[in-house]
């Protein structure tokens, strides 16, 4: 195994950030003020595919954003480097005071007080396991999941990435912000080399640790020799038991609807009307939306779900108002909507009278109360119905229904026993209906949901297993 | 030092990745290739009248091969012991990656290049200045109020673009070459009314046509000219509306695609379905697989298609997005006939996977040479085999969209549709925006007897991929080709589909004709079992 040590530092320090914020001052013409935001992150991954390693990588990158107010105009562009070198400065504070001559809006000045940042907590989301994942270790844990492949004469493909990053907010008033984390996800896919079937697992967390890889490997291989040769079921309406995996695909969009309605023109699902600029009182807090055995919650403190505890949500110096701290918030209890979410300055101060606000990270958990049920038991209990791995390519119809595919393993359950392996189907369904047709709920389990895109803040997301009653099928996909 | 410059002489960058290479070479790599690229990115959305994205990325990639493993260090800096460094530790990461019971990676033989090359643009969007671009924009805000129009909702449709990537590529072959890319595009939308707050029903609205992204300068916005062509185009949306509305009803219809329509569906199924890498498995972990999944089984034989289809790649189009001398591997791209009269008969491939069609090249004494289309998003990312250019050839025959139309009884035409698909290319859906990216150019409208009638509302048509291609019954000639973007920098609908993990993107360009396709499912969406 080759042990690869690193040699320079991966990401950005908080010294480092504070060195930047030095140099940006130093280097600024035209006084006024500055502000920082700054993402630095190294990337670790190895990937696999036809029972080969197929490359192993390291990658690191920082994002500058710079935000300048001179004499109150406002340079309001998003302006970012990637370097951090004095030249990469002096471009960029050089970029940013010109475009302030563009400035088309009054004096901004006064906005600055208001950025104070709310006091934030700090979860522990850096992991040296998760540093220390050289390549020589991605590939050592790689091999099992290959060979184990190979003994059964299926084909893996997979892939380990570890990520180390840290954020920063910094400005020349005073104001310092700074968090690093680890993430780190595994997937695995398991296929029949004929093409008849195929299997797939996969968990990000923060720490490497946590991540079992053998038992993933085993589910992957497990559900694709299960799923070979399915047989076409007529698409209808199924009771049907949706893994965690399934149930985070499904209802991903939930926390998104979770907001006072900020769009006029849309019925949101939580608010008795379209919100009007001054409304209050219209949101359907205090009357029971989904199933009361059901809780949905996020916490970054919560040692399962932890997750950064802000994020710059914006663009400009003025932006920085909007940046929030993400609190630990129950938006439905056993059922019953309790709190929507609403940003400190837009809803919070002036229409609550509140002086945080609530926003939502996009990380969640269902919690359960009350009797569950593995998903064994699950099957065991179902006359007629469906079990789903996972659901893909996901999309909205309308306000109401979203549409999306099976994949990776469906299997018909007939008399309590999984009879055969199926060909997928396309669901078109709402997230409300089915959160309102529980048969039985599962423990809750994390599911996979690593950043979507460079310097995304990981969301993360801990759900059960749920049989659904009904649960629409519209029509049969047989791409496996 | 090469890193104390802020704008930095090709000649010195083209040092700095030979220098990598050199360093590669010593540290054990088999083949090596360092590419550097520094990207500009700048948008300016009509409702703010402004600059409102400026991003600069540099990036230094060293990818290398080592026995059956690829090893791959990329990072933001220009100094040159940082790009050392990260040549060995490409290098760790390929031994890391190597396994010696699997078979090295063979990259082949191809002629090193050396050269420059810049994207054809008649105006570098970046040497006009900041002014004159807002300067346009307030001038467009104000000239379509003469016609009856607006920009809807304060412009918050309208946007333009404009990118500039500069890169070196340097190889153990002895390649090293330098190309500046261009890419510029843009939204202009135009209503009689804004969207937001009207009642009853939508406005007229539009999208000017020819402004999505292309391999053009500020030409591209200069050319539209908008005060020339907006009388046709208001006449033709409104022309569109004065038959009325109805609802799409469920069936199975004859359905004549233009071809934009065409170069989406083309993109979604044969545009993905045809990457080497995906047929064989490589992308099962991410993007999916390919329902083309026994390459040289099918290659030669498997018929795809109508045999009125052929359909060919290239990176060599005039103002295409794929367009390039030289590809990421340092090849120069050749065109490449993927399907031909129906039967596929090649693959997108790179240097590695090239050898592996060897049998059927052999065959037909064709030279086992990758067709070129290697190619990563920016230095930061991995090389990969990326999507080309592509084209559905015409029908010679000089036929027409309304000698298409002429020949439906029943059925439906579909204008600037947008398709997704399942992860193998095999079944997918094909609809047109609505909602707040509705648009009066692109609409579902009913045929009746040949002639156009009816916006119909509502519904999309479901389809096998197979079936759909197979059962084509009519092509138009060129006078109904159509480019369509699928950009890097884009958004949604026009966004490059993304390949790899970590994922990315590539730009390419899909231009197609118009084509009539008996025996579709059009279904009701919002319909549940």
């Amino acid at each position: 195994m080759t042990n690869i040590q690193p040699t320079r530092p991966r990401f950005l320090s908080e010294a480092d950030c504070n060195d930047l914020m030095r140099r940006l001052s130093r280097y600024s013409h035209g006084g006024g003020y500055t502000g920082l935001v700054v993402d630095s992150q190294w990337v670790g991954s190895t990937r696999w595919a036809r029972n080969r390693i197929v490359n192993a990588s390291d990658v690191c990158d920082t994002k500058v954003r710079v935000l300048r107010i001179i004499n109150g105009a406002l340079c309001n562009a998003e302006l970012s480097i990637n370097g951090t070198s004095d030249t990469a400065l002096v471009a960029l504070l050089r970029r940013a005071e010109r475009l302030t001559q563009f400035s088309t809006e009054g004096p901004q000045e006064e906005l600055l007080t208001r950025f104070q940042p709310e006091p934030y907590v700090s979860p522990s989301l850096f992991f040296e396991s998760t540093y220390d994942l050289d390549a020589g270790r991605r590939t050592a844990a790689a091999q099992p999941v290959i060979q184990a492949a190979t003994d059964t004469g299926m084909w893996s493909a997979g892939y380990f990435q570890v990520t180390a990053r840290s954020m920063g907010i910094f400005t020349s008033w005073g104001i310092g912000l700074y968090f690093p984390y680890t993430w780190a996800e595994c997937s695995i896919t398991a296929r029949d080399p004929k093409g008849v079937g195929s299997g797939w697992a996969a968990v990000d967390w923060p720490d490497w640790s946590k991540i079992d890889v053998s038992a993933l490997s085993s589910v992957a291989l497990d559900k694709c020799l299960k799923s070979r040769n399915p047989v076409a079921v007529e698409p209808g309406r199924y009771e049907t038991i949706l893994e965690p995996q399934a149930v985070c695909d499904f209802t991903q969009n939930l926390i998104g609807h979770l907001s006072y309605g900020n769009t006029a023109s849309q019925e949101e699902w939580f608010n008795k009307t379209p919100w009007k600029p001054g409304a209050i009182g219209h949101a359907r807090l205090g009357e029971r939306v989904i199933d009361e055995r059901l809780t949905l919650r996020a916490d970054p403190m919560d040692p399962e779900l932890g997750f950064p505890p802000w994020a710059f949500q914006g663009q400009t110096i003025a932006d920085l108002q909007w940046t929030e701290s993400y609190h630990a918030a129950t938006w439905i209890e056993q059922g019953v909507l309790k709190q929507l979410s609403y940003g400190r300055e837009t809803f919070g101060i002036f229409t609550l009278g509140r002086s945080e606000g609530l926003p939502p990270s996009g990380a969640f958990r269902i919690d359960v109360s009350g009797p569950t049920a593995s998903v064994d038991e699950m099957i065991a209990t179902t006359k007629r119905g469906l079990l789903v791995t996972r659901f893909d390519l996901m999309w909205p119809v309308n306000n109401v229904l979203q549409s999306g595919v099976t994949r990776d393993g469906l299997w018909l359950i007939e008399n309590g026993k999984i009879s055969k392996a199926c060909k997928n189907l396309q669901f078109t369904e709402s997230i409300l209906f089915a959160l309102n047709n529980i048969e039985q709920v599962g423990v809750p389990r994390r599911a996979f949901r690593p950043p979507a895109y460079d310097f995304q803040p990981p969301q993360p997301v801990i759900v059960p297993a749920l049989k659904v009653r009904d649960f629409s099928f519209t029509a049969l996909v047989d791409a496996i | 030092m090469v890193a104390q410059q802020r704008h930095v002489d090709p000649a010195q960058l083209e040092e700095l990745a030979q220098r990598g290479v050199d360093a590669a070479h010593t540290a054990g790599a088999q083949y090596a290739e360092v590419r550097i690229t520094r990207t500009v990115r700048h948008r300016y959305p009509f409702v703010f009248e402004r600059l409102d994205v400026d991003e600069e990325r540099i990036g230094v990639g060293v990818r290398v091969a080592v026995g059956s493993g690829w090893g791959f260090s990329a990072n933001p800096s220009l100094y040159l012991d940082d790009v050392v460094q990260n040549a060995r530790d490409a290098v760790s990461m390929a031994q890391a990656a190597n396994v010696k019971t699997v078979p090295s990676i063979e990259m082949g033989i191809v002629p090193s290049s050396k050269g420059r090359w810049v994207t054809p643009v008649r105006i570098d969007p970046f040497t006009v200045s900041i002014e004159e671009k807002l300067d346009m924009i307030s001038y467009w805000f104000n000239m379509v109020r003469e016609f009856g129009l607006i920009f809807p909702d304060g412009g918050a449709r309208s946007w333009m673009q404009f990118v500039r990537q500069e890169r070196v590529l340097a190889t153990s072959d002895g390649t090293l070459v330098t190309q500046t890319l261009f890419e510029s595009g843009g939204d202009i939308v135009l209503a009689n009314g804004n969207t937001f707050l009207r009642t009853g029903g939508a406005p007229l609205h539009f999208s000017v046509p020819g402004l999505g992204f292309a391999g053009k300068g500020w030409e591209l916005f200069l050319d539209a000219k908008l005060e020339e062509h907006i009388p046709q185009w208001r006449e033709n949306a409104i022309t569109r509306r004065k038959a009325g509305f109805k609802i799409n009803a469920v069936g199975r219809k004859t359905v004549v695609c233009d071809g934009a329509t065409m170069a989406a569906v083309l993109d979604a199924t044969f545009g993905i379905a045809t990457q080497l890498d995906r047929a064989l498995g490589y992308e099962a972990d991410a993007g999916g697989t390919s329902f083309l999944d026994d390459p040289l089984g099918m290659i030669g034989s498997f018929q795809v298609a109508s045999p009125k289809v052929t359909v060919s790649a290239n990176r060599s189009a005039s103002a295409e997005l794929a367009t390039v001398a030289w590809d990421d591997e340092g090849v120069v791209p050749q065109e490449t006939t993927l399907i031909q009269d129906g039967i596929l008969t090649d693959f997108q491939t790179t240097r590695e996977q090239a050898p592996w069609l060897a049998p059927y090249y052999g065959r037909h004494q064709r030279a086992v040479r990758s067709n070129g289309y290697a190619a990563a998003e920016d230095a930061l990312a991995i090389t990969l085999q990326q999507t080309p250019n592509l084209s559905l050839t015409p029908n010679p025959a000089e036929v027409q969209l309304d000698d298409l139309v002429a020949n439906v009884q029943d059925g439906i035409l579909i204008e600037g549709g947008i398709v997704r698909t399942d992860w193998q290319g095999r079944n997918g859906w094909l609809a047109v925006p609505s909602g707040f990216n509705g648009n009066d150019f692109a609409m579902m409208r009913a045929i009746t007897n040949g002639r156009i009638g009816k916006v119909l509302q509502g519904g999309e048509v479901m389809f096998n991929t197979s079936q759909l291609w197979k059962g084509l019954q009519a092509l138009g000639g060129k006078a109904t080709q159509q480019t369509v973007p699928r950009s890097q920098y884009g958004f949604g609908d026009t966004k490059a589909a993304p390949k790899g993990q970590p994922s990315q993107s590539t730009s390419h360009s899909i231009t197609a004709v118009a084509a009539t396709i008996p025996n579709l499912a059009i279904i009701n969406p919002a319909r549940k079992a």
